[in-house]
């Protein structure tokens, strides 16, 4: 036989810490992505016409551009300026910093999809530019940006692997080192699948139940 | 002679523009505080400008805007008009606006809709406002339907809420941008019956940009026919309505009653 | 080495990222009509076989994909190599994608046009390929043009399986000659030119479906 459950069941618990090193970098990435993003996309609806333009060049740069080239830019330029980073923190870097530019255009499009007159309308009763935010755009915004947030934070958990190319010893890079030990691959790399599947489908199942709530919420 | 009070808003040679379309091409107007005005005109020629620019929602290119003795605008070097931003929202307090599509806030149920800028704007505690906010909202024959969302309500109700929501700030002018022209004819008759109601009492100044002639005709003290940018002609409606000197206004009052 | 110099050694690198790109593009359209006609399909039979490919490989990570068929197809007997495992991996991911633009751009087309054709009495392939299709490839255009883009940087993957493609060039660069900024600097600015030109591209093919509608 192929593949061997027996074989396969034994090797599970060395993927333990494996998967925690990839949800870590997820959730830190994640969080990194979320507001850097804000930062680019207040950068860029930003009145001085330079600023907003630069910002989306950047976003526009970061977007068209592999994550995994990225990710090498910041792993071996960065020590040449005198940034000295671990791996594991320099990967999740990477991560943030790209899914950041997707980010940045989520909230843009949330925040274009409220209609004019609902700016018009908290001017007319004289709201401050914060309150206008806060209370009449944000929460109208945030029934579109949560869904489309979700699914890039499921992108980026499935993009983790690629922290396996700078030796962070992630789900991959784990199946790497077993399958390069034993030379069995077989098992390991479809265990790392089978956890990518489980995982991404269960995460698109927790976001659909949100989703239907916000819009429950909002009818 | 009677001494005239200086009037609430006064306009000289107000221009704006968008993109490269003219709206505004010089308008001139005082309006003294009470005065219940009704704009007519054909569509594109300037009334809903108008409306955004005395909201302070746009800038206007050039001319002058003076609200209840202030003027929010100065012209910088450039030509750019600009405001200080104590200043606007100091006069945008002064006056109200009501939009053809409503507006309201639609994850805010009725009470809070007319609740949120006594609360965040004049500063009412929850209870006052929310007093004030039944009150008004009573007013517009809507008490029952304050703890409806939006969608939960007719395009009328939704209209009298965003009345009541403009009138809880207790402004000196309101403003009314075609209120009826979104409804269904049945509703219209409401709506023209609140803002009757209003005008009788005399103490806030109303313009009203509408189609609906009759109703011009019967509740306004004074009309302002608008034309290609400027006000065309302007006086009481039975002589721009009657008299037979007022030849544009007539012919298109004519057109679109269709008499 | 002088940035001309570095220019020409990865420029070879650019070559076989185009080429790979461009193979799995072509396998990945193909896959998508396939996938996302089969998933709009009444019949189960058709529609769960699409379905379960469709899951896993957007279920699943690229990467993982792009290792699972070059090191453990091979242990099932079917060995096709690095090139090919890279196309087949990014064609056959992308291609996954592209089933759900395709399968939300039929979805789209309103009911009105099949009941029309029904009411005159076209068959149901007639409906499919002169009705629906035409109405439905203009929406599916601007997704699949992010889609190219998204394949274009995945191509950077396949360096991990040492296809010599323009980030492996970079690898091999950066240990020879440690100019690793200049390097990645021109392979960062690389690929922003061929993602323009990909943009560039689909705006002329949209025009064209924009026009012939």
């Amino acid at each position: 036989m192929i593949f061997d459950w027996n074989y396969a069941l034994g090797i599970l618990p060395q993927f333990a810490p494996a998967l925690w090193i990839t949800l870590q970098a997820t959730a830190a990435g994640m969080l990194l992505a979320l507001t850097l993003g804000l930062v680019l996309a207040l950068l860029r609806r930003c009145d001085v016409a330079w600023v907003s333009w630069l910002t989306a060049g950047v976003i526009e740069f970061v977007r068209s551009t592999p994550l995994l080239v990225q990710i090498y830019f910041l792993f071996y330029v960065l020590p040449e300026t005198g940034m000295r980073l671990s791996a594991f923190a320099t990967g999740t870097l990477a991560l943030g910093v790209h899914y950041a530019a997707y980010c940045a255009e989520v909230y843009r499009a949330g925040l274009d999809a409220v209609p004019r007159g609902q700016w018009d309308a908290a001017a007319a009763l004289n709201l401050g530019p914060l309150r206008t935010l806060w209370r009449i755009i944000v929460p109208q915004a945030v029934a579109r940006v949560v869904p489309a947030l979700g699914n890039y934070l499921v992108a980026m958990f499935k993009d983790t692997p690629l922290l396996s190319a700078i030796t962070v010893v992630e789900l991959l890079q784990t199946a790497k080192m077993i399958g390069a030990e034993s030379f069995r691959y077989v098992e390991a790399l479809t265990l790392v699948g089978v956890f990518f599947l489980l995982l991404s489908l269960g995460a698109a199942a927790l976001i659909r139940v949100v989703e239907g709530r916000l819009q429950v919420a909002h009818a | 002679m009677p001494e005239t009070p200086p009037p609430i808003i006064r306009l000289r040679g107000l221009r704006k523009s968008y993109g490269n379309v003219q709206v505004l091409r010089g308008v001139d107007l005082d309006v003294p505080h009470g005065q219940t005005v009704s704009v007519i005109g054909p569509s594109g020629s300037g009334k809903s400008t108008l409306l955004r620019l005395l909201m302070l929602l746009d800038a206007p290119d050039a001319g002058e805007l003076e609200i209840d003795g202030e003027s929010p605008w100065t012209a910088e070097p450039g030509g750019r008009m600009r405001a200080d931003n104590a200043r606007l929202r100091r006069v945008r307090g002064k006056v109200g606006m009501v939009f053809q599509h409503f507006n309201l806030f639609p994850h805010m149920n009725a009470l809070q809709n007319v609740m949120e800028a006594p609360v965040s704007v004049l500063g009412l505690k929850a209870g006052e406002a929310r007093e004030r906010a039944l009150d008004y909202l009573d007013q517009v024959g809507l008490a029952d339907k304050a703890e409806a969302m939006p969608a939960q309500l007719s395009g009328g109700q939704k209209q009298r809420v965003a009345i009541a929501r403009a009138l809880a700030l207790q402004p000196r002018i309101m403003l009314f941008d075609e209120v009826t022209s979104a409804l269904d004819p049945e509703l219209v008759g409401g709506v023209l019956a609140l803002l009757r109601g209003l005008a009788q009492r005399r103490t806030i100044t109303m313009l009203i940009v509408t189609h609906h002639m009759r109703f011009a005709e019967r509740c306004a003290d004074r009309v302002l026919f608008f034309e290609n940018g400027v006000i065309a002609e302007d006086g009481p409606p039975a002589e721009l309505f009657h008299d037979g000197v007022h030849e544009r206004t007539r012919r298109f009052v004519e057109a679109v009653t269709g008499d | 080495m002088p940035y001309a110099e570095l220019a020409a050694t990865l420029s070879s690198g650019l070559l076989v990222t185009v080429q790979v790109t461009a193979g799995a593009a072509l396998l990945a359209v193909v896959m998508a009509v396939i996938a996302g006609l089969a998933r709009s399909s009444r019949n189960p039979l058709v529609r769960w076989p699409a379905a379960t490919y469709v899951e896993i490989f957007r279920g699943t990570s690229a990467l993982v994909q792009l290792f699972w068929i070059y090191f453990v197809l091979p242990r099932f007997g079917i060995d096709i190599g690095a090139i090919a495992a890279a196309v087949a991996a990014l064609g056959l991911n992308a291609g996954a994608y592209g089933a759900e633009v395709v399968r939300g751009a039929i979805r789209a087309v309103p009911q009105g046009q099949r009941d029309a054709a029904v009411a005159l009495n076209l068959s149901p392939a007639r409906t499919l390929f002169r009705v629906i299709w035409p109405q439905a490839v203009p929406a599916m255009l601007p997704p699949a043009g992010n889609l190219a883009i998204e394949l274009l940087k995945n191509s950077a993957l396949v360096s991990l399986i040492a296809v010599s493609e323009l980030t492996f060039t970079a690898q091999l660069l950066r240990t020879s000659t440690l100019q690793t900024t200049e390097i990645f600097t021109l392979v960062l600015l690389a690929y922003f030119a061929l993602a323009l030109c990909i943009t560039a591209g689909m705006r002329r093919v949209e025009r064209r479906w924009k026009i012939a509608a």
